[in-house]
């Protein structure tokens, strides 16, 4: 799965930074990076990515509320919520809002992502 | 004695000799009959509104009733001229014989000695010009008759001249009848009990006047006519009495209300009690109890900031103890003549008060400790939160990273390196590190609970434990965030309890809505004889959901399981 666009959004300037590591050494193609839930709705028109990385505690609406509002868009990408917070039983949420699915930020891996993505 | 005292007392002498004037003028005419007993009965009237009157004025000396007594007892006898001989003098009585009656109107007056309705002072004028221009207009057109002494003033003989004076008079008299009527229907209870005794007996009196005036008038001659006198002239006796006993009521009363009082204040009340308790002994039911605060101002008996008033309309009894004023009574302002009477209830209701008082405060106290608890809690909450919040996105945040880092940084270099376990140990220490902060900041508040409610934090708790636990926590809606957090620590608690003391193989976690309480109830199937005193943190979270009003009971019979229980209020 070289070559997959991916955006970042996440308020911690600091996780962004690994995150976008992370994603370039496993042959992701990181093409943007926001702060807050309107920014990544921007971003994600913009910059048309094949997945959005979305931390769930955003400043603001959270990010439940920007994968309502990306599940709307006619050719949505693929969202994947991500949290330092495991334990709140985000899983269920993260689908109900319409992405693809949770992965705690400790679990975070290119593999991880993909399966995620692709299942 | 007084200056005012020595001229009563002059006063008194002069009417006893006037009113010895009078019988030697009545009995010493030759021309006009009067039965003996009207004459003892007229003196009697006369030398009472006279002695009334001066007690009245002695004892109060600010009310002008006392004065108004006396002259109806001075003016009273003028009615001796006119059976004078002499016809200058019998002229005279014919002109200002009656002039003591508009003077006896003046009990409308009662019992300030102002007439206040427009009525009331329509009739005591209208009872003026007839004594006065009606007496003089009929002393014109009427010249004595056969065997009188003659008129002076007669300068015509108009036919009927006297029957429209005493019609008229009558007339008058009913007229008070209505005032006093109309003053009655516009009075307070207090108003009444004050008036009764004058009103009652005046409008006796009136109205026997009345009858006498139209159907016989000064034709003294008839015997029907001197009974129907005779009965009229013992009303104007108990009227006499009954302005007494309309003054000195209160005294009486006052000995009456506050046995009721003391028999009333036996069971302890509190602050409504106490007031109605007081309304009945006043015989006030607008009577409000105002409590004075240590720094100047005043509460009512429901503990709300308020100002007492005085004005026409309402009256204002303070209640001192100890030389210190500690409460108030607003009141009918008919009872603001009656001083002795609330100056007798205040001082008996005095302790009640005081209690009553204190224990207002007490209540408002222990509010406001109550409510300061709550907000100790709520901000102690906040803190909380603020503390986990920047847990997550400062440390966690920047552990979370550099898990990630040195997990990249493994892919790096070959396995089975020095290198790649140097990095495997970090990692492993990181993890451990990263674990225990998210314990610790779940320990101080658990942000799933923000974010997600009750029954999902419960869900994790129960998932974390070492047991089975079930949850059922049917709620359909939050509970407010207090409640929330109470209910959550009391559960994280008791868990943890379970699983280091009571051996259980599983608890049930509970939490409903029952009778506008929040109830959270964990129930494990261990040893039990838990004892909540122990150091076991359960007496922390009793003054947790205690801060919320709530309760915490805790069941544990040895052998037979334990059951922690918090009800804590919270409306719908």
């Amino acid at each position: 799965m070289d070559g997959v666009t991916v955006l970042i959004v996440d308020d911690h300037a600091g996780f962004r930074d690994t995150a976008r590591l992370l994603l370039e050494h496993g042959g992701w193609r990181v093409v943007g990076e926001a702060g807050d839930g309107p920014q990544a709705l921007v971003a994600v028109r913009a910059t048309r990515p094949d997945v959005v990385l979305l931390d769930v505690n955003l400043p603001g609406e959270d990010g439940f509320w920007v994968a309502r509002h990306l599940a709307a868009d006619p050719d949505p990408p693929a969202v994947v919520l991500t949290s330092s917070r495991d334990d709140a039983g985000y899983g269920q949420l993260a689908t109900e809002a319409g992405a693809r699915g949770f992965i705690a930020k400790a679990d975070l891996s290119v593999p991880a992502l993909a399966e995620m993505v692709a299942g | 004695m007084t200056g005012l005292r020595q001229a009563l007392r002059g006063l008194g002498v002069l009417g006893v000799v006037w009113a010895a004037l009078y019988v030697l003028l009545v009995t010493g005419g030759g021309h006009q009959e009067q039965w003996a007993s009207v004459t003892v009965l007229k003196t009697v009237v006369g030398l009472s509104f006279l002695g009334v009157g001066l007690f009245v004025w002695d004892r109060r000396p600010d009310n002008r009733m006392g004065a108004i007594l006396t002259a109806v007892g001075f003016t009273w006898f003028l009615m001796g001229l006119e059976f004078a001989d002499t016809p200058g003098l019998h002229t005279a009585g014919l002109v200002i014989g009656h002039v003591s009656l508009p003077v006896a109107f003046m009990l409308a007056a009662f019992p300030t000695g102002h007439l206040v309705t427009r009525p009331e002072r329509l009739v005591v004028a209208a009872a003026w010009v007839w004594a006065t221009a009606g007496a003089l207009v009929t002393a014109l057109l009427e010249p004595a008759p056969a065997g009188q002494p003659e008129n002076l003033l007669a300068v015509a003989d108009v036919a009927g001249a006297r029957t429209a004076y005493q019609l008229a008079g009558s007339a008058v008299a009913v007229l008070l009848v209505v005032a006093l009527a109309l003053r009655w229907a516009g009075s307070s209870p207090p108003e009444r009990r004050e008036l009764a005794p004058v009103v009652g007996t005046g409008t006796v009196a009136a109205l026997l006047y009345a009858l006498w005036m139209a159907l016989y008038g000064t034709d003294s001659r008839a015997a029907a006519g001197q009974v129907l006198q005779i009965l009229s002239l013992v009303a104007m006796t108990g009227l006499a009495l009954a302005f007494l006993l309309g003054l000195y009521r209160a005294r009486v009363l006052a000995g009456r209300a506050v046995r009721r009082l003391v028999a009333d204040l036996a069971t302890p009340v509190d602050a409504h009690g106490l007031r109605d308790r007081l309304a009945r002994a006043l015989g006030d039911p607008t009577l409000e109890l105002l409590f004075a605060r240590p720094d100047g101002g005043w509460v009512d008996v429901a503990g709300r900031a308020t100002e007492p008033w005085e004005g026409p309309a309402r009256g204002w009894s303070p209640i001192a103890r100890d030389g210190r004023t500690i409460a108030g009574i607003a009141h009918d302002p008919a009872l603001s003549r009656d001083r002795e009477l609330v100056a007798a209830v205040g001082a008996t209701a005095a302790l009640a008060i005081e209690n009553a008082r204190l224990e207002a405060e007490l209540r408002a106290r222990v509010t406001e400790v109550s409510a300061s608890r709550s907000r100790l809690l709520a901000a102690a909450d906040q803190e909380r939160r603020r503390l986990e919040r920047n847990l997550h996105d400062g440390a966690q945040q920047r552990l979370v990273s550099l898990a990630l880092r040195l997990r990249m940084a493994t892919g790096c270099v070959e396995a089975d390196s020095e290198a790649a376990r140097f990095l495997e140990g970090a990692m492993a220490e990181l993890q451990q590190a990263l674990d225990e902060l998210r314990e610790l900041a779940r320990g101080i508040h658990p942000a799933v609970l923000t974010d997600r409610g009750l029954p999902a934090a419960l869900t994790g708790l129960a998932g974390r434990a070492p047991l089975p636990v079930d949850v059922d926590a049917p709620l359909d809606e939050r509970l407010p965030a207090p409640v929330e957090a109470a209910a959550y620590f009391v559960v994280a608690e008791a868990l943890t309890n379970v699983a280091r003391y009571s051996a259980a193989s599983g608890a049930t976690v509970r939490v409903a809505r029952e009778n506008g309480h929040a109830v959270v109830e964990v129930r494990d199937d261990g040893v039990g004889g838990a004892d909540p005193g122990r150091g076991t943190g359960l007496s922390g979270l009793a003054d947790r959901v205690a801060a919320l009003d709530g309760r915490l009971l805790v069941e544990s019979p040895p052998g037979a399981g334990t059951l922690v229980r918090a009800e804590i209020p919270c409306a719908s």
